[in-house]
């Protein structure tokens, strides 16, 4: 079967070359273009419906999160220890 | 003409300006003191994500203590001026969580809005400036909560509750009691911090904020319908229980007919509790959410290196959650919280209190709520109405609320589906990398392909939710609405993930072998 070639336009000249510049361009801005958010640079982060703050790094002080949790129910047992002294010594000035 | 091409893409890359101080290299000073949870070794194990997701939500619910050093019953006496954005971000009146979510949540859309509209300069290739990136988060979510609890401490919001200090007796200002709630208040915030940081480090299913926010929206909903408590109504000598269905059926008596309708009127309108109203606005608001999920744009895939292998790409209307309404209402409340606190130092000073009064806004507290009601002023027009009547005999302030809570979710959805990292040339990159192409289309019209369809989904979605929740607003919903839209959403997000996770992982773990049924 003979190929038919739907151009009209000979081949390179003028057309080519706008083509060829338009191509070139969108590849440098496509290569110079930064990720604009965490996950868009593959490290996790906000998603399009989550919302994160941090992302799958850890620098500086590291602590486990079994210490947090601790941490949190001490505050908490803490809080409460003030309120029941506060009911105790309340009760007798 | 072939010189053009050359010179166009030389331009193309400018000279690095040298800036002298970038904001991120500040943050750098902090990263040895700041404490930060460490990533798991290995991979954490279904059941342990369980254990750590119940436990984080249950220490989050503890957060609901009442405040060390106020007065029993603070909660019902505290003059509130944020009565109606609480349920959005958590914030409990005279509790732990006085500040809520909010600190966090601000500081997270600052510093992601900031680096994806390319206000700040941050490389996320780089690792060393990712983490820079997500201490500056917590260290400005930290900034924020000194910044919101002086001000709040500062502003004479807890006065009135503070045990044995009465201000019209002329005592001295109750230095320690203040020191004290400084304390409690923002250790807390720094606690959450952390817990946030164990969930979105993949201890535990979801995002930490997320998470909370449906727990805390979960959770008034069942107290706010059934809430057993009986509370004293203000200036009054009347009880009346805590839950709207629960007061009902208590006021409800078969000798007493002639009471029964103004105690169902009662029921659907009292504002110093929660009420029937607000209930079933947020219930209509979830029938909606599970309508709006389904709606979805399937596109038609297929792979390119196996021949015959079809599927769709499913492309949902809420393609953002409902962070627009998130975003649309930290936004709000930031300017409200921030206009408090310049209009009750202004007044502290007394400066000029007509223009204030007229300008920026009037505080008038009611007798039956308590609540800080604005009646003039800026703030006014960016504040919600309390009932349907309100919303009414106020047009012009409905109008101004209602469209910019919905030109901020607008916006917000627009740029977040660029910058979220599922933008259409993300996804398009993940389709190259997967071998997979949309049927009928080359690999090059791909991204075109997507941004025709991707951006108009998450801005429609943007725009459904936000009228939803401003809907919920014009009817009285107090807030309620708009948690519950953030709270469903979200769960919808955390069980999709779980999901995945039953599906690939879950087969062999003790959850599995305790509900699955075999």
């Amino acid at each position: 079967m003979p190929l038919k070639r739907p151009s009209s336009s000979a081949p390179g000249g003028l057309r080519s070359a706008v083509k060829r510049k338009n191509t070139s361009e969108k590849k440098a801005q496509s290569n110079s273009s930064l990720p604009l958010s965490t996950r868009a640079a593959g490290a996790g982060g906000s998603s399009s419906t989550m919302m994160k703050i941090f992302t799958d790094e850890a620098q500086g002080l590291r602590v486990d999160p079994l210490v947090v949790l601790f941490l949190a129910v001490g505050f908490i047992f803490s809080v409460i220890i003030l309120h029941v002294f506060a009911k105790i010594t309340g009760k007798f000035t | 003409m072939c010189q053009s091409p050359m010179t166009r893409t030389h331009r193309g890359i400018r000279p690095r300006l040298l800036t002298l101080v970038r904001l991120l290299d500040l943050i750098k000073f902090f990263l040895p003191i700041l404490p930060e949870v460490e990533l798991p070794d290995e991979k954490i194990s279904f059941d342990e994500r369980i254990i750590f997701t119940v436990g984080s939500g249950i220490i989050f619910l503890f957060g609901q203590l009442p405040l060390f050093g106020l007065v029993s019953g603070a909660e019902y006496k505290v003059v509130d001026p944020f009565f109606s954005v609480r349920s959005i971000f958590a914030m409990e009146k005279a509790s732990l969580l006085e500040l809520g979510l909010l600190p966090l949540i601000t500081a997270g859309f600052l510093w992601q809005l900031a680096a994806g509209l390319k206000l700040i300069k941050v490389n996320f290739n780089l690792r060393q400036d990712r983490e820079l990136f997500q201490s500056g988060q917590k260290l400005t979510a930290l900034f924020l909560s000194i910044v919101y609890s002086a001000g709040l401490i500062y502003s004479g919001y807890y006065d009135n509750v503070i045990q044995k200090y009465d201000p019209l007796n002329g005592d001295s200002a109750p230095l320690g009691t203040y020191v004290l709630l400084f304390l409690q208040i923002n250790a807390w915030s720094f606690i959450l911090t952390l817990l946030v940081d164990v969930f979105d480090k993949g201890y535990a299913f979801g995002s930490g904020i997320l998470c909370f926010l449906t727990l805390q929206t979960a959770t008034t909903l069942v107290r706010d319908l059934v809430g057993l408590e009986v509370t004293p109504l203000l200036n009054s000598n009347r009880v009346e229980s805590y839950g709207a269905l629960i007061n009902l059926v208590r006021n409800f008596s078969i000798f007493n007919l002639s009471q029964l309708n103004s105690s169902i009127v009662n029921a659907f309108t009292r504002l110093q509790l929660p009420n029937l109203n607000q209930f079933y606005i947020s219930l209509l608001t979830i029938l909606a959410i599970i309508g709006l999920q389904n709606y979805r744009i399937e596109l038609p895939i297929r792979s390119t290196k196996v021949r015959g292998m079809n599927n769709v790409y499913p492309i949902r209307l809420l393609y953002t959650g409902a962070l627009p309404v998130l975003f649309a209402y930290t936004v709000i409340v930031n300017f409200q919280i921030f206009g408090f606190f310049l209009v009750t130092i202004l007044n502290k000073f007394g400066i000029a209190p007509v223009l204030i009064d007229s300008l920026l806004g009037k505080f008038n507290a009611e007798i039956t709520t308590n609540n800080l009601v604005l009646k003039s002023g800026i703030l006014y027009y960016f504040s919600n109405s309390t009932s349907l009547l309100q919303s009414l005999l106020s047009p012009i302030k409905t109008v101004v609320y209602s469209v910019s809570v919905v030109l901020l979710s607008v916006w917000f959805a627009n740029k977040w589906s660029y910058i979220s990292g599922s933008s259409p040339r993300d996804i398009s990159k993940q389709f190259k990398e997967q071998g997979i192409s949309i049927t009928g289309k080359r690999d090059i019209s791909i991204t075109k392909e997507l941004s025709r369809v991707i951006p108009v989904a998450a801005v429609s979605g943007g725009f459904a939710l936000a009228v939803l929740a401003v809907g919920g607003e014009f009817l009285g919903g107090l807030g309620k609405g708009i948690s519950t839209i953030i709270g469903v959403s979200s769960a919808f997000g955390i069980l999709e993930e779980f999901m995945i996770e039953y599906q690939q992982t879950g087969g062999n773990s003790q959850f599995s072998s305790a509900f699955g049924g075999q």
